[in-house]
This record gives C-alpha cells, structure tokens and sequence, in this order.
C-alpha cells in the first residue's frame, strides 16, 4: 500500500513538474515573442535633442533632404556626431549643430551631451558649471515655452520651465538637464544647450530659441544645471 | 559608427569615395561617360523643381521658379560631384537644388529653402579667414578656393597653399558648416568589406535605374509622367512622420502610422505625444517599453474609434509577402512592421532585434529592399528585405 502512494504522489509531482515547466516555457515563449523595447542606440541618443532635418521621397523616389526646420531656420550642414570646440567634451556622445536664420543671418547653435551613467551626468554638470562661470555670466532663467503646434487645442501648454542662462561674447543661451526622458526604467541623462553663436542679446533671440526647443525632443521635467543654481 | 546613417548618403559618400577608381576607369575603358553637364543638369533641375512644387505643400512657391547656375562642387579628387542651382521665383532667391554631376550618384542630391554654404557669404569669409591663418602660421598664401561636396551635408573648400613664387606646395580643407579645419584623412567613408562592397553595388544598381527613368522622363514630350510610373520598381510614401522613440517602438511606430493619416482625411488624432501615449496605453506597452505584437492593432484599433474612427481597420498579418507589402504602399498605406532579431539597415551599424517600425516604401530590385522609419531618428533606413528572424504587418486600413 506505502508503495502505491508513493507511485501516486511521485505521479502527481511529476504532473506538477510537467505543468509548471510548461507555464516556465510559455512564459519564456510570450517573453522571445515580445516586441520592443526597441530603445536607441547610444549613438542615435547623442543627438536625441537636437533638431533634424526631416528626410522626404523625391518623385523619382529618391531621398532629398529638406533643411528647414521651422519657418526661416534652416539647419546648416550637418549635424557633428562631436563636442562644439565652445564647450567643454563632457562625454563621448556628444553631437551638435548649427541654424541659420536665412532673414536675419542669426546662427543658432545646439549641443546635446548624452550620458547613460548618473554619476558621469552629475560630475559633468558641476565641470560644466565651473567652465561657464570662468567663461561668461551665469544666471538662472524661467522660459515659457508655448504649445507644440501639432498638438490638439485641449492639450496642456509644455509650460513652464526653469533653465541656466549663460551669456558669453561666444554665445550666450540656456542651458537644460533632463533626466530620463525616454522612460523611468532607463538610465538615461542629458544636457542640452540651445544658443545663439556671436555677441548678442539674448533676449532678442530667445523666440527663435524657444521655437528650436520645441523642435526638439519633450523637453518635460528639464531643469537648469543642477551645480549652477 | 559611420559618419552617415541615412539611405541617401552613404551612396552619395561611397561615389564620392571611390570616384578616384571609377575615373580611372573611364579613361581606360571605352564605357560610357557617366559624367552630367551642366546643361543637362540645369534640364533636371528645371524637372525636379516643378515636381517638388506640386508634390510637397511647403514647396508650392517653387511653381515656375527659375533654376540659376551657382556653382560646381568637386569630389577630393577634383572631379565634379555636383551643380548647385539657385532656385528664382520672380527675381526672388527662394532656395537652391543640388543636381548630381555623376551618374555614379542619385539624380537629386539635396534641395532646401535656405542657403547652400557657398551662398552664406559669413561662412566663406570665416573659412578663407582660418585657411589664410593657417597658411601665413607656415609663411604660405592661399589661393582660390575649390568647393567640395562629399555627399549630403559633407561641403568642404579646398584652399591651395602657395609659395610667395605662387608654386602650389599643399592645401587647406576646411568644413565650411563649422567652419573649422579638417583632416582629410578623417574625412574619408569606410569603403573596405565585402558587405559595404555589395550595398554600394546595390545601390548602383538602384542610381542606374533611376537615371534610366530620369532619361525615358526627358525624352518623354509629356514631362509629367512619373520616373515611379516609368521605372515601376521602387514605391513610396510622402507624408509618414517621423517620430523620435517615446514608450517603446511599437506605439512610437503605430503613431507615425496614424500621423499619416491625421493629414490624410482623418484630423481627429491628436499630437505626437499624446497620440502615442494612448496608443501604448491601448496596446498595453510595458514601462519598459515592450509590446505584445498581437495587442498592436488592437491598440490601434482602441485609438481610431476613441478618435471617431471605427472604420479604421488594424489586422495583424504573420505571413506577410513581398507582394502584399508592395501592394500597400502603392495604395498609400503605411503599416507597422514587427521585426524579431531585425538586422541592420543598410549603412548602419546597429541591428534592430525585435523592433517596430513604420513602413514607408520598398525598391523591388533584384534584391528587395524596405524602407522604413525606425523611430532612431528621422531618417528614411532601408533594410533588405528578409533580414530578420522573423516579421508580422499590422496592416492600418481606412
């Protein structure tokens, strides 16, 4: 008898192995099966903020490439996959670009620092913060940027948000950090610069600078430079 | 990572890289001469120019516009590459199209409303400001400048540097968008390895067809008739946004796809953000981004009739063929693309896995080819056909 229950609960252990094997296997199937994330490589992050041209089918059905970006502002060549030489090389994907506006002549310029390593984000804010304030003015500054203009009427306007301003004879401009932007389960950092190149006022071109942010990727829950404030 | 990612450029860089080899050939082979003059040029040009007027909203004041000779760009070695025309609508600059001066190249190269750098008159006097620095630190003159194209974005002037007796002793390079000095040898694309070998050849063949067509399009008395219609083996879709990675690549790509449609009769969707957050809400994306591809089209199918579009059909298709793909997109119907263990995309370095995209054209060639918009960035990819372990469509049908 001990041996016909010892059959009939090694009968049930082993169903119970089979089944949860089973649920094991198809829960590793619906996991391979699964599509995404998807998430960008490093090298396409480095340039995540700064605005791109935007590539179209010709008739002949070959790829042109259409510089403007919004209104008179037309990016000027191509967009570096290096550290603008005004700034210091804070990290290795580093990228950054150049506007023109085709009225007034005004250049614009935008570099994106990208890091996956908070660490690295928070040592290169306080390097960053030390090489603005030998090189120029910096202050605190709070931008309102409107609503993107394909964004229905009932949306929120992008609001309110708090930047670094810098002022140089080089360029002078604003200055954000935005932490994990993609999403909260990825390690992702950026500091982005949006200036004009030359002495200018500032104040003058903060429109056309505003319009190039909202021409960037979200820039929701952006702060200034944390070592700045 | 190469220089250059897009579909255009690498076969645009790559002709310009080996155009030393090709050149040779020409001299010694009694093969046809692949170099475009200036008047032909200007012909296409004129072509194009109305074309872009009629097919792209933002370009309708191109109308009739004028195309004025500018300026000829060179390769490194110093044959032409390219002819910039200036594009006059009433006696007003409007913009200018860059027109290939190789057959070796695509027809169209660039066009825009802004100016090409030789145009920029700050930009040309800070490169001959840097190059006459750097010749007078080695006690040398420059001389005129030489214009180089490089392929999309790549403008280079290439200064001679003079003894004071004026005999040429070395040159200058500088990138005239930075503008800033560059090092040749920086500048030149990967052109080792069999397989950029074989894209490059490729996409020959993909450049020969496409001046075929621009020529049966020429000689045509009705210039209206389509090099797509002529050619017959490549389609597209204008029109399909482009849209940077937000929640995971599956709402990010079912949103470009039902951006299309919010300019194409269907206004109701609302923005890029927004749109995508319901649509991953919908499809059940996972905060790490992930997406079970069977819930795609029913995600999308939840969004249109939130949005007032029940009609909107979403269907999943595992066994997608070639000729099913081909038939949607010349009936103007991006669609998403599930790829499982994706490969790369020609010119990139950077295999997709399991990965959305949106679908925007195909070239039918003797190697078939996608293209697609990978949510990476805005660039148009194209992926050979097949190149993944395994794909389903979600076809988007009004």
């Amino acid at each position: 008898m001990r041996f016909l229950e010892n059959d009939r609960t090694g009968r049930v252990a082993l169903v119970l192995l089979l089944i949860a094997v089973g649920a094991f296997g198809a829960l590793l199937l619906l996991d391979l099966l699964t599509i995404g994330p998807g998430y960008p490589p490093p090298e396409a992050l480095q340039k995540w903020y700064i605005p791109q041209p935007r590539y179209e089918y010709a008739e002949n059905g070959s790829v042109v490439v259409n510089r403007t970006i919004e209104g008179d502002i037309v990016l000027l060549g191509d967009i570096k996959e290096r550290c603008s030489s005004l700034f210091p090389d804070l990290s290795r994907y580093c990228s950054h670009a150049v506007y023109l506006d085709t009225v007034s002549s005004d250049r614009y310029l935008i570099v994106n620092w990208y890091f996956d390593d908070n660490a690295d984000f928070l040592q290169a804010e306080e390097v960053l913060c030390s090489r603005l304030r030998s090189s120029g003015n910096v202050t605190s500054a709070e931008l309102i940027l409107p609503n993107k203009p394909d964004i229905s009427p009932d949306e929120p306007i992008t609001g309110l948000i708090t930047v670094t301003k810098y002022e140089s004879e080089a360029s002078s401009g604003y200055f954000v950090a935005v932490e994990k932007p993609l999403s909260p389960e990825h390690s992702d950092y950026f500091i982005v610069y949006y200036g004009v190149l030359g002495p200018a006022d500032l104040l003058d071109h903060t429109d056309a600078l505003e319009e190039l942010m909202l021409r960037s990727y979200s820039l929701r829950g952006a702060r200034p430079l944390a070592s700045c404030s | 990572m190469l220089l250059l990612a897009a579909s255009v450029l690498l076969p645009i860089a790559g002709a310009a890289a080996t155009s030393g080899e090709s050149h040779q050939t020409t001299e010694c082979s009694p093969e046809r001469d692949l170099t475009v003059s200036v008047h032909t040029a200007s012909s296409i040009a004129s072509l194009k120019v109305n074309e872009i007027a009629g097919d792209i909203p933002d370009f309708a004041d191109w109308r009739n516009g004028n195309v004025e000779f500018s300026t000829t760009y060179y390769n490194f070695e110093g044959a032409p590459a390219a002819y910039s025309f200036d594009i006059v609508v009433n006696g007003e600059y409007r913009g200018y199209i860059l027109v290939s001066a190789t057959r070796k190249n695509y027809p169209i190269l660039e066009f825009s409303k802004g100016f090409a750098p030789d145009k920029c008159s700050e930009l040309m006097t800070h490169s001959s400001e840097i190059a006459g620095k750097f010749a007078e630190k080695r006690g040398l003159n420059t001389g005129d400048a030489e214009l180089l194209y490089l392929g999309a974005t790549f403008y280079y002037a290439k200064f001679p540097l003079a003894d004071s007796r004026g005999i040429k002793q070395d040159f200058i390079i500088i990138d005239l968008t930075a503008p800033s000095i560059v090092d040749e040898s920086s500048t030149r694309l990967p052109v080792t390895g069999d397989e950029f070998l074989q894209q490059q050849q490729e996409k020959q063949k993909e450049i020969s067809v496409l001046w075929e067509a621009l020529d049966d399009q020429m000689k045509s008395p009705d210039l209206t008739i389509s090099t797509k219609l002529v050619t017959g083996t490549s389609g597209y879709i204008n029109g399909v946004p482009t849209y940077l990675w937000q929640l995971g690549c599956s709402p990010t790509a079912s949103a470009m796809v039902l951006g299309y449609w919010d300019s194409h009769g269907y206004p109701n969707f609302p923005g890029e953000d927004p749109l995508i957050q319901e649509l991953a809400t919908a499809m059940g994306t996972t905060p790490e981004g992930s997406t079970w591809p069977w819930d795609i089209d029913d995600g999308i199918d939840e969004v249109c009739a939130d949005h007032g579009y029940s009609s909107m059909d979403s269907s999943d298709d595992a066994w997608m063929t070639f000729d099913e793909v081909k038939s949607e997109v010349d009936a103007q119907r991006p669609f998403v693309l599930s790829l499982w263990g994706g490969g790369t995309s020609i010119g990139g370095d950077e295999p997709y896995g399991d990965h959305s995209v949106a679908y925007v054209g195909y070239h039918d060639y003797t190697e078939d080819w996608v293209s697609i918009h990978d949510t990476w960035d805005t660039q148009i990819h194209n992926i050979v056909y097949s190149d993944w372990l395994g794909a389903m469509a979600t076809w988007v049908r009004p």
